[in-house]
């Protein structure tokens, strides 16, 4: 059964990209029709992320100025090229929309915001935009990369989607806000059939320095210290930032899926582009491996 | 191609059904009583405007209705082959082939008269073909019965039987009849078919430098449908369709892609625009698309999935009463209404500055109240008044009393630093029931219904410090606490408000708050 699955957040910078990116790469390696899409129209990122520069962007389907096949770009080779393991698996598409961040069109999209007549006849294209996806490009899932915060496209992106992953980061974490954001408008969605999780991302405390991105045959030499290579890291508590380790799913009233922790290599790399496929043996491509694997996800 | 043959009961219902709309290869016509339409196809050369026309025929015939093909330049053999592939033959009894230049003596270097004699060829060829005028009768004749169809439509043409006709190329035709006689054909041909019950589709080839006769047909047909070509990153064609326009109906003009396969059949990205389906004769509610199964219906609002319906669901809880700003319909909601107006404000002794000090004021000391401000924007609708104002609130009943509770304590303590006529007065009505929320001439969300509407009637019956409440809402409060069972009072069994209806009045005070005095409309 296709899922539809959104990544929120109340702040940015919390990974949201990174992670739909990464895990949308997962998805498709393992023989999935993944169709990524940038909704992160008022800040748009995956096209830096991928280093594409988009002839036709979400922004023209909704405006009426192109078709679905002209918007999704297919990045199937994209996996292949940088896949550090062969597969002999058959690989499933990966199809990604982009966000235009023209700030013209960023304006626009806000712009038009003026009248109900006008507002419907974009929301209608957007609903339309995940069932031909889903019915036309025969996507299995389809994973949206939302704008933070409550905004129009935002609550949007949440109520097409079946799963919402309200991801939050260490750190300079706003608690508060996001305890609010949820208890406001989370319910919303659940009640209507769609299932919210938590996903904190950058956990501290873990962080190990590693070398895959210089050298990755240099792994070998790793200290023993360095068991979690080649498998997911089990988060102790948190105890010490939150007071109690249920303290956010009490707050949100949500199911705490995954806690991904914080990697210096990725976080302070220039660019960290699919930790995935490059690495696969990267303790957060494990994490993400074990995301993927939950029943939520259901791979 | 596949041709069903059990088509009978189909065509029968749809025949018989006027009501609903007519489901034409990728397009809903919405529906439309008895009556022809008449719809241009334009779109550049080689997008398959003729491929379409085949499937709208073959669609046509298939449901059991008579098809008419007009064509200035194919003839019969090019005519035959544009349907060779088509399995069950005898369907194509059903339809007519006229090219009114096969078997005449016209060429195409004739004058204006010959353009226009052609003219009138295909439209009596057209009379024949439809029934109007039979084999070998004059133009005299077929005109006094043309007469006759406005007393007694059964006498001439079958009115009631659905026709398919389309007329391939305008193009090819605008060369022998030249643009002006093209024009006054068309005309013709929206007159012979009147009240009839044709759908014409007229062909015409464009590009994107040159509408010119598109815009020139456009005030005479019903219709325009619209084809474009596009090539994908992958140099593949995508061709696609839209009905940009439809006299008397509003349409999303959205595109829809197809494709041309091998036998020539066109399929569409969206397969519910199979014609073996149910003619729809609703819209979801979200989506907007003709509901072609079962419809799920939710209060009053129809959707065409169930998924439609959780998107719907969701926006509308998330977007609470500003649900009417994204343009999706509300349904009935129920709120509980706090309205106050300030007592004496019009009051021409007070000076504008004054009577603005005090406005803000109020504003400011509603803003200061716990009810209020705990309250999300979502689940609240402020709707100003000039010299007050509503609040409806979606969460609880019981919010309205408590904000006019904090607002008579907050009013008390601003008294108390101003002189008299500085000071503030305020009435305030309570009220509860469905509303509506309608977007308004400047596209601002606003709402109206009976629980507004009460709150309002029973403010207007109060004087300065009265927190009067309607019936319902003063009974509800009353069986849920004792507190509130303790300061609402019954004052009146029978107030009468605008229109003659009665309702029970309540007041609600203690010595903290209210006005223990029957109000004077009340004691009158």
């Amino acid at each position: 059964m296709p899922r539809c699955i959104a990544f929120h957040s109340y702040k940015g910078g919390t990974g949201k990209t990174t992670i739909a990116c990464n895990l949308a790469a997962m998805l498709s390696l393992r023989g999935y029709n993944v169709s990524l899409l940038d909704l992160d129209v008022y800040a748009p990122s995956l096209h830096a992320y991928f280093n594409y520069s988009a002839n036709k962007w979400i922004n023209d389907l909704l405006f009426e100025n192109s078709d679905l096949n002209e918007i999704m770009v297919d990045m199937t080779s994209t996996l292949t090229k940088h896949a550090a393991e062969k597969t002999d698996r058959k690989i499933g598409k990966l199809l990604v929309g982009f966000s235009n961040p023209q700030k013209e069109e960023i304006y626009k999209l806000e712009g038009s915001m003026k009248t109900a007549n006008a507002n419907i006849q974009l929301l209608r294209r957007f609903v339309q935009l995940r069932e031909d996806l889903i019915s036309d490009f025969e996507s299995d899932y389809v994973i949206l990369d939302t704008s933070p915060g409550i905004r129009y496209w935002s609550i949007n992106s949440l109520a097409i989607a079946d799963i919402l992953f309200l991801t939050l980061k260490f750190g300079d974490l706003d608690i508060e806000g996001t305890i609010k954001m949820a208890n406001d408008i989370y319910g919303s969605f659940t009640k209507f059939g769609s299932k919210s999780f938590l996903l904190l991302n950058l956990v501290s405390g873990y962080c190990i320095p590693r070398t895959y991105l210089h050298s990755s045959q240099s792994a070998d030499k790793m200290s023993s210290s360095m068991a979690a290579e080649g498998t997911a890291i089990e988060i102790q508590t948190f105890q010490n930032e939150l007071g109690s380790d249920t303290f956010l799913s009490d707050q949100t009233k949500m199911e705490l899926i995954s806690a991904i922790p914080c990697y210096c290599d990725i976080q302070f790399q220039k660019k960290e582009f699919l930790t995935v496929l490059q690495y696969p043996d990267h303790p957060f491509a494990k994490q993400l491996e074990q995301l993927a694997m939950t029943k939520q996800i259901g791979v | 191609m596949s041709t069903p043959d059990n088509n009978l009961s189909h065509t029968q219902s749809y025949n018989n059904n006027n009501s609903s709309g007519l489901l034409i290869p990728g397009i809903y016509l919405p529906l439309q009583s008895i009556g022809s339409r008449i719809l241009l196809l334009s779109g550049p050369s080689g997008v398959g405007k003729t491929m379409y026309c085949r499937q709208f025929l073959l669609e046509g015939l298939l449901k059991g209705e008579k098809c008419i093909f007009i064509s200035t330049d194919l003839s019969k053999i090019q005519f035959n082959a544009l349907f060779s592939d088509v399995e069950n033959k005898t369907i194509l009894d059903h339809m007519d082939f006229i090219n009114p230049c096969e078997g005449t003596s016209l060429s195409h270097n004739e004058t204006e008269i010959s353009s226009k004699r052609l003219a009138t060829i295909i439209l009596s060829d057209l009379e024949r073909s439809l029934e109007i005028r039979p084999a070998g009768e004059t133009e005299a004749q077929a005109s006094s019965k043309q007469m006759m169809k406005e007393d007694d439509e059964d006498v001439v043409g079958n009115t009631s039987k659905r026709v398919r006709l389309v007329i391939d190329s305008m193009t090819h035709a605008q060369l022998l009849l030249g643009e002006r006689t093209l024009i006054e054909f068309v005309m013709d041909l929206t007159r012979l078919l009147k009240g009839l019950n044709v759908t014409a589709i007229l062909t015409l080839t464009t590009s994107s430098v040159d509408q010119r006769m598109v815009s020139n047909l456009s005030s005479i047909v019903d219709g325009i449908i619209e084809m474009r070509l596009k090539e994908d990153s992958n140099d593949m064609t995508i061709r696609s369709i839209r009905l940009r326009h439809l006299k008397g109906s509003y349409y999303d003009p959205k595109w829809t892609s197809f494709k041309i396969s091998s036998d020539g059949t066109i399929i569409f990205r969206n397969a519910q625009h199979s014609s073996t389906r149910a003619s729809a004769q609703f819209t979801c509610a979200l989506c907007a698309k003709p509901i072609l199964g079962t419809p799920l219906v939710k209060s009053d609002l129809i959707f065409d999935s169930k998924e439609c319906m959780e998107i719907y669901y969701r926006l509308e809880n998330a977007y609470g009463s500003k649900i009417s700003d994204t343009g999706l319909p509300s349904e009935a909601f129920h709120a509980s209404f706090f309205y106050v107006d300030i007592v004496g404000l019009s009051d021409p002794t007070l000076s504008v500055k004054n009577q603005i000090q005090k406005i803000q004021a109020l504003n400011e000391l509603i803003h200061s109240c716990d009810s209020f401000r705990k309250t999300s924007a979502g689940k609240r609708i402020i709707l100003p008044s000039g010299d007050g104002m509503a609040i409806g609130f979606l969460s609880s009943s019981e919010t309205p009393l408590e904000l006019s509770i904090q607002l008579h304590h907050k009013i008390h303590a601003y008294n108390q630093q101003k002189y008299t006529a500085d000071s503030l007065g305020v009435r305030i009505g309570l009220g509860s029931g469905p509303v509506f929320t309608v977007s308004d001439l400047n596209n601002v969300q606003n709402i109206w219904g009976p629980g507004i509407i009460l709150a309002r009637r029973v403010m207007d019956a109060g004087d300065n410090g009265h927190i009067l409440i309607a019936e319902k809402l003063a009974e509800e409060l009353i069986s849920l606490k004792d507190e509130y069972r303790r300061v609402i009072n019954l004052i009146s069994n029978k107030y009468r408000i605008k229109h003659g209806q009665e309702i029970k009045l309540y007041s609600a005070y203690s010595k903290d708050f209210g006005n223990p005095q029957i109000p004077a409309k009340v004691f009158l």
